[in-house]
């Protein structure tokens, strides 16, 4: 039989697996805990991606937990946390998250690029760059970086940059509505605006992948408006028809259709039209004077003056609403009073014209002296809140 | 499951954010597409409205613009025009064309670039008779304005140019002489386009000349603009405006300056210019299409200083009461109502105006009613007209178009023209597409005329495009019948123009009110023409400027009538006169 080791040197090698094993159990636990901690946030995130859209503070909470204790998905989870925080349109903390976010490239892509779409929907534009950039330190061919990084410099009026980035997204843009959204915003940034229209359309009946629903409204919208303002009436007859059959009280939608029915010459149907969102929106200054300039096209002059004088009383500073009402004073031999409206009329669209000049001036020269000018312009034109704000451009360029 | 899936990857690859992008939403706006986008048809070829005939005609003729220099000035982009007119009193209508020029690629100096002229056998066919116009030097041209000007029975004319204005006399021999420097008339100014009209009612025709910009080619250097930036023209705001001219003729071949005297402001850069009795007052009036600025109307009177009524009248912004990039002008009765309508033709993004005439001087923005709104918007449109081209005695209208600058974001620098079908004055319909090939293609379309050169009853279109030769469009449908009518005065405007007359046809009473200087810096024959189902008799009353109103009843088809003030009765033209 072969003997027993003495005592003392009986057993170093269980003390040793002992303090192994703890060891190894300790670390098991921590390894599990670990785990659990790291599946517990993962799956706090999940929770609030998929609340953030609906219930953007809840959301929060539950990104806030993810963000207790450090973990893998750390930055992660503050940027999930800031893109709740947007959501919610709560600006500065969403500003907040982003700074305890310690490596933004390690963050999720997909998270990256959410919270880059809604800073630049806030145009939030500092955030959207941080976000992108550290979204776009993935393959060159990403479409939705390339895609958001036009929308910045659209939004920045970093023209050159509109122009490099956006050919380069067409170059990739294949099928992707999103992609062709951004180049339709990109080709409107730089008055190319057939080729808006031309972009526009491909984002509409992008297939691979589509719009995402809720941007396809507002491409819809933006799409008939450009038509509108091009002339193309019949081609924005469809889209025209798509936004009042989503939305049949929309003040802008019925605006757009009266002024199709007008340009076809149907003046009965298009005041109808505008009668309801006239009755919807009595204050949308668009709205009213459409319907007087449609009252005028329907020889019910008397109606138009009572809408137009009202117009003139509550916004002295427009030039058109004087100047329709000028030429209802015109055919009714009114030339004295309607010529005091014309001249008003001139006057602000002067005004206008002056307050132009002073922002070009202002973009190449931003000098106290033409801040204060262009806040005189739009005392001027009634526009106080705004002359404020230049007031405040002025004393900072100052110093 | 995708939190399990991110815990192992955790767990065994220690790799962490493998969270997934978010669900695509979908969604198409199915009916839209549908509708997709619209597309214009290729007209029916066989029902165009216009043939080229321009090798045929023997008219051989290319303006100048200097663009070859490369110096991108604006001077280059405002192009010429063209005169049709019976110069050698033949009974036809010749054709003098404005040359243009040069602009020196190293100095920026310009220099003119003669005339054309090319006189009609009256069957269409033109011979080059440039010989006949006599000058020792000619501006860098642009327009023209017409009208006999000394009395003598000759028509004469001006040629408008840049820094400088040159009257012709039409002679015995039948050649137009520079008489200038002995009439006076001294322009230093960049002028455009001008009409003749009897501005203090002496009997004498006037010279009203409309000037542009205070611009000078030799020190002007081009505008970077656009991303990425390219060299391009700068455009015509940045330049003062230039006080327009009123050059009163003294009777003795002698002109006065009385700019200052009529009270013409410098407000404005003029391009177009016309004449007709805007407020139905049996006097000329003078209409001025400026260049972004609001269009002017100066109403006849014996009194000056003159006083600006474009916006008493209602003709000088658009609907909204902006100014408008404004460059051709038509006139006529679109609406049937019995007053003029004017048409002016404006810039990119902006509409052509149409302001239908109310009576009394009043006017009302009638664009979108007619159906004009929208057509053609992204456009720059220059010379118009109204022609009745589908024969159905309601008058249509086309615009030429083309940009001023080489490389606009917005639209080519050739454009399409266009035509639009008059629906018996409820609304217009455009039908560029039957209008031949012309009309369907591009161009950089300026002045134009309208005449019928081949006398078979139906007007045809003179067009002048940028540095291009210019074009001769027949009607390529002429009418089954047709009458034309001119007036002849006693004293003052020679050729009517503050005159209305109505014409009554077997289908429809027409209101014609003469008028010269409609086109783009281009003059049309002043005559009323007018195409009949069959040989019918018309008859026209004339309400004469001296507010006589005269009957001239048994109006033969197919005939051309002059119908001179007091006779009662018509008279063949060119002869009689």
């Amino acid at each position: 039989m072969p003997s027993r080791p003495p005592s003392s040197a009986k057993n170093p090698l269980p003390t040793r697996r002992v303090v192994g094993r703890v060891l190894c159990g300790i670390f098991a636990v921590a390894l599990v805990s670990w785990g659990v901690w790291e599946w517990s946030v993962a799956s706090s995130l999940d929770r609030a991606r998929a609340e953030r859209d609906q219930h953007p503070i809840e959301a929060e909470q539950h990104a806030a937990d993810a963000t207790l204790f450090w973990s893998w998905q750390h930055n992660t989870a503050w940027v999930v946390r800031a893109s709740c925080y947007l959501r919610a349109g709560q600006i500065p903390e969403a500003y907040g998250c982003w700074a305890q976010v310690a490596r933004p490239q390690m963050a999720a892509k997909g998270d990256l690029l959410d919270l880059a779409d809604l800073a630049l929907d806030a145009h939030e534009e500092r955030l959207a760059d941080w976000a992108n950039t550290a979204a776009a330190s993935g393959p060159s061919e990403n479409r939705r970086w390339l895609s958001q990084r036009v929308l910045l410099s659209v939004q920045r009026q970093q023209l050159d940059r509109v122009v490099s980035d956006s050919a380069e997204l067409r170059a990739i843009a294949a099928d992707d509505g999103r992609s062709w959204n951004t180049i339709g915003d990109a080709e409107f940034a730089l008055n190319r605006f057939p080729q808006a229209v031309e972009a526009y359309n491909r984002a509409r009946v992008a297939k691979n992948p589509p719009l995402p629903a809720d941007r396809l409204e507002p491409l819809r919208a933006r799409l008939t408006q450009l038509l509108v303002d091009l002339g193309e009436y019949e081609r924005a007859a469809p889209f025209i028809a798509e936004e009042l059959q989503a939305n049949p009280h929309d003040a802008a939608a019925l605006r757009k259709q009266a002024t199709l029915l007008r340009s076809r010459g149907e003046i009965g149907p298009a005041l109808d039209t505008i009668t309801k969102a006239y009755k919807t929106t009595p204050g949308d200054e668009r709205v009213r004077l459409l319907y007087a300039t449609l009252l005028m096209d329907a020889q019910r002059g008397e109606e138009a003056a009572v809408i137009l004088r009202r117009l003139i009383a509550d916004r002295p500073f427009l030039p058109e609403a004087r100047h329709r009402y000028a030429g209802l004073l015109r055919q009714q031999n009114a030339v004295e009073e309607a010529l005091q409206h014309e001249r008003e009329s001139q006057r602000l669209r002067q005004l206008e014209r002056d307050l132009l000049d002073r922002q070009s001036e202002w973009s190449t020269s931003s000098t106290p002296d033409t801040a204060r000018k262009i806040a005189d312009i739009l005392r001027a034109l009634g526009r106080s809140r705004d002359a404020a704000t230049w007031d405040q451009l002025a004393a900072s360029s100052a110093k | 499951m995708k939190s399990l899936w991110t815990l192992a990857c955790i767990m065994s690859l220690g790799l962490v954010g493998c969270s997934s992008s978010k669900p695509a939403a979908t969604g198409t706006l199915e009916t839209a597409e549908k509708h997709g986008l619209q597309v214009t048809p290729d007209g029916d070829r066989n029902d165009d409205w216009f043939r080229d005939i321009t090798e045929t005609s023997g008219v051989k003729f290319i303006p100048k613009t200097g663009r070859e220099a490369g110096r991108f000035t604006l001077l280059e982009t405002l192009g010429t025009g063209v005169a049709a007119v019976d110069l050698d009193h033949d009974g036809d209508v010749d054709l003098l064309f404005a040359g243009g020029g040069d602009i020196d690629a190293k100095s920026g100096e310009p220099t003119g670039n003669p005339p054309g002229l090319f006189l009609n056998d009256g069957t269409g066919h033109f011979t080059p008779a440039a010989d006949r116009l006599v000058a020792d030097e000619w501006p860098y041209s642009h327009g023209w304005a017409v009208a006999d000007h000394d009395r003598d029975g000759n028509v004469d004319a001006a040629l408008l140019g840049f820094e400088g204005t040159v009257l012709l006399r039409n002679d015995a021999r039948q050649q137009l002489v520079n008489v200038s420097a002995p009439a006076s008339i001294h322009s230093r100014t960049w002028d455009t386009s001008g009409v003749f009209v009897d501005a203090n009612h002496d009997g004498w025709m006037d010279l009203y000349v409309a000037a542009y910009v205070d611009f000078n080619p030799r020190t002007s250097t081009p505008c970077v603009r656009g991303t990425p930036p390219v060299t391009d023209i700068c455009g015509p705001q940045r330049f003062a405006p230039q006080r327009d001219h009123l050059w009163l003729n003294n009777g003795d071949g002698t002109f006065t300056d009385a700019s200052e005297i009529a009270g013409l402001p410098d407000s404005g850069r003029g391009l177009g210019v016309m004449t007709a009795d805007f407020n139905e007052d049996g006097l000329a009036d003078v209409y001025v299409a400026n260049d972004g600025d609001p269009n002017q109307l100066f109403l006849g009177s014996d009194q000056f200083p003159w006083t600006d009524s474009a916006i008493a009248a209602g003709v000088a912004n658009n609907e909204a009461g902006a100014a408008e990039g404004s460059m051709g002008l038509a006139w006529d009765d679109f609406d049937g109502n019995g007053h003029a309508d004017l048409f002016v033709t404006n810039f990119e993004l902006e509409d052509n105006s149409l302001y239908s005439g109310l009576g009394n001087g009043v006017f009302r923005h009638a664009t979108m009613s007619s159906g004009l709104a929208g057509q053609g918007r992204m456009d720059v449109r220059f010379g118009t007209g109204s022609i009745d081209f589908n024969h159905d005695q309601w008058p249509d209208l086309f615009a030429l178009s083309g940009h001023v600058v080489y490389h606009s974001p917005r639209s080519p620098f050739r454009q399409k023209p266009a035509l639009y079908l008059n629906e018996s004055g409820r609304r217009f319909r455009t039908v560029t597409d039957q209008g031949g090939d012309y009309f369907r293609d591009v161009h950089g379309g300026r002045g134009c005329a309208v005449a019928d050169l081949n006398g078979d009853g139906s007007q045809d279109l003179i067009v002048v495009d940028l540095s291009d030769a210019v074009q001769i469009l027949a009607s390529a449908q002429p009418p089954q019948a047709w009458v034309n009518l001119a007036l002849e005065t006693r004293g003052g405007d020679s050729d009517g123009v503050g005159a209305t007359v109505t014409i009554s046809t077997q289908q429809r009473q027409i209101h014609w009110s003469p008028q010269r200087g409609a086109g783009f810096m281009s003059h049309s024959p002043c005559e009323w023409h007018g195409a009949l189902p069959e040989n019918e008799v018309v008859r026209a009353t004339v309400s004469w400027p001296s507010r006589r109103v005269e009957e001239f009843p048994d109006l033969a088809a197919n005939r051309r009538h002059l119908l001179r003030e007091g006779t009662g009765h018509a008279l063949p033209p060119a002869v009689e006169r």
